[in-house]
């Protein structure tokens, strides 16, 4: 039987914990754009060891699963000098692990900025870094603009896996709900109704990022 | 003094892709407000020429001299040349615009926001005074409705004057055209020539690599024939294109006035 008074009780929880999801798929979303940016520039300027650097960094990363990446940063955090930072462990993990595929994505659209648009841009007199961000970056992220949604919507899946290093979010607080009332069923459904729910926001803020930027290049 | 240095002058510049020499022993000088137009058949080395003179591809020996600074190189103590620091190379660079044959707006901008870049992130004006100035050109080269469009909305004629138009906002010494209406649809080889030719009646510093004889003998001072990585031949454009001296700029002429009778008879 569906219990409707479970459901009633477990949504207010559950809504908070789902908060609490969004803030590290945001979280790990920014990290993985900032550690892809700055791979995918190590690999294409001409720095020495750049393109070691960042290739190794990608293989790595797309070489070991999360789950042991994800340890790997919150016992090794310590040792850093910083303690009891679950969070914060899960949004750098989930962050460098999909930063890896975030540079995957950039390359290629960094690939195909026509070379004269930087000759031009050289020509004038402008630096190297000023033709990464000004010229090179701004194109490569609205072209990527599909892939990187589709990206960011497997980190929002990702998260969950914050659940073994106790981060209170949306999965793990409905495995806490489930053992005290012994129901899944009222639990897990509203719980892939919220995922659903926030992949869907995701998607809409891509779609009107894309409408935006979409005139530059037609 | 100042009177008499060139705005550029080229000496001995030799450039080589691999065993390919593409230009061989090139020297070239031009005057303040002079308007140079180089011809010569495809793969004579004319691109490579421009490209040397604004260091986008440095030359293999030779070297260049904006006004009485040497490009690209400076010498050490002992007085042996060696590469110049990038941040020198850049100003040096922002005191030679380049007007591409494939035009190489920035298709993120728009028009007048192409034009504000450069006097806004390698000049530092304000953002105001690079609209303003921005503006002035836009209007220069007829284009002053069109400022806020993005480049993919606007006809390749319309484009290549916004490309001329970014090119002065860095207020240059000198300008270097790469066959700037190669690219274009025959009837619209005209408004960018028209904009060319207006900015040379104005004494503004050229190089123009070109195909279109026509402006080359309106607007130049002077023309120079380049075949094979070697000038060829130079003079005032009565001189070259009614009586070349060479063979090889005869036969260039040739073959351009029997490709084109037929046009321009049509156009009579």
């Amino acid at each position: 039987m569906f219990n409707l008074d479970l459901f009633y009780e477990s949504v207010p929880i559950l809504a908070s914990a789902a908060i609490v999801t969004v803030e590290l798929t945001v979280c790990s979303v920014i990290l993985s754009l900032l550690f892809g940016t700055i791979s995918v520039m190590l690999q294409l300027s001409k720095i020495p060891g750049g393109y070691w650097l960042s290739r190794t960094y990608v293989s790595i990363m797309r070489g070991t699963p999360l789950l042991v990446q994800l340890f790997v940063v919150f016992f090794g955090l310590p040792l850093l000098g910083i303690k009891g930072q679950a969070f914060l462990a899960a949004a750098v993990a989930i962050g460098l692990n999909s930063g890896a595929y975030t540079t995957e994505i950039l390359r290629a659209a960094v690939q195909n900025v026509p070379e004269g648009q930087i000759e031009a841009a050289r020509a004038m007199g402008m630096s190297t870094r000023q033709i990464w961000f000004r010229v090179i970056l701004p194109q490569a992220f609205v072209v990527s603009l599909p892939a990187l949604t589709s990206e960011f919507t497997i980190v929002l899946k990702s998260t969950p896996l914050a659940s073994v290093v106790a981060v209170t979010e949306l999965t793990y607080a409905g495995v806490v709900i489930q053992a005290r009332a012994f129901s899944a069923v009222e639990i897990f459904l509203p719980i892939a109704v919220g995922y659903v729910l926030i992949a869907l926001s995701f998607t809409q803020v891509s779609r009107w990022l894309e409408r935006r930027f979409r005139l530059l290049h037609t | 003094m100042t009177k008499n240095v060139p705005a550029i002058r080229a000496e001995h510049l030799v450039k080589t892709f691999g065993d390919l020499e593409v230009l061989s022993d090139i020297s070239l000088e031009v005057a303040k407000g002079e308007v140079v137009c180089v011809l010569g058949p495809s793969g004579s080395g004319k691109s490579t020429l421009l490209r040397c003179l604004n260091w986008l591809s440095p030359p293999t020996s030779g070297t260049v001299w904006i006004g009485d600074e040497m490009l690209g190189m400076e010498r050490d103590a002992n007085g042996t040349p060696r590469p110049l620091g990038d941040a020198r190379l850049r100003r040096q660079r922002s005191r030679i615009g380049m007007v591409f044959q494939s035009f190489n707006l920035w298709p993120h901008r728009t028009a007048i926001g192409n034009v504000m870049e450069g006097p806004m992130i390698v000049r530092g004006l304000s953002k105001n005074e690079a609209r303003e100035r921005a503006e002035v050109l836009l209007d220069r080269v007829g284009l002053q409705d069109k400022a806020t469009s993005y480049p993919a909305k606007l006809s390749g004629g319309q484009q290549q004057r916004v490309a001329i138009a970014r090119a002065l906002a860095m207020e240059p010494e000198i300008l270097l055209f790469d066959e700037p209406t190669s690219a274009l649809d025959p009837e619209l080889v005209g408004e960018v020539l028209d904009v060319m030719q207006a900015l040379a009646e104005q004494r503004t510093t050229m190089i123009v690599v070109t195909h279109e004889i026509g402006f080359a003998s309106e607007a130049a001072d002077r023309i120079v024939f380049m075949d094979e990585g070697s000038i060829i031949e130079e003079g005032a454009p009565a001189d070259f294109l009614s009586s070349p001296r060479e063979q090889r700029s005869r036969q260039f002429l040739d073959r351009y006035l029997k490709r084109t009778s037929f046009t321009s008879f049509a156009s009579c």
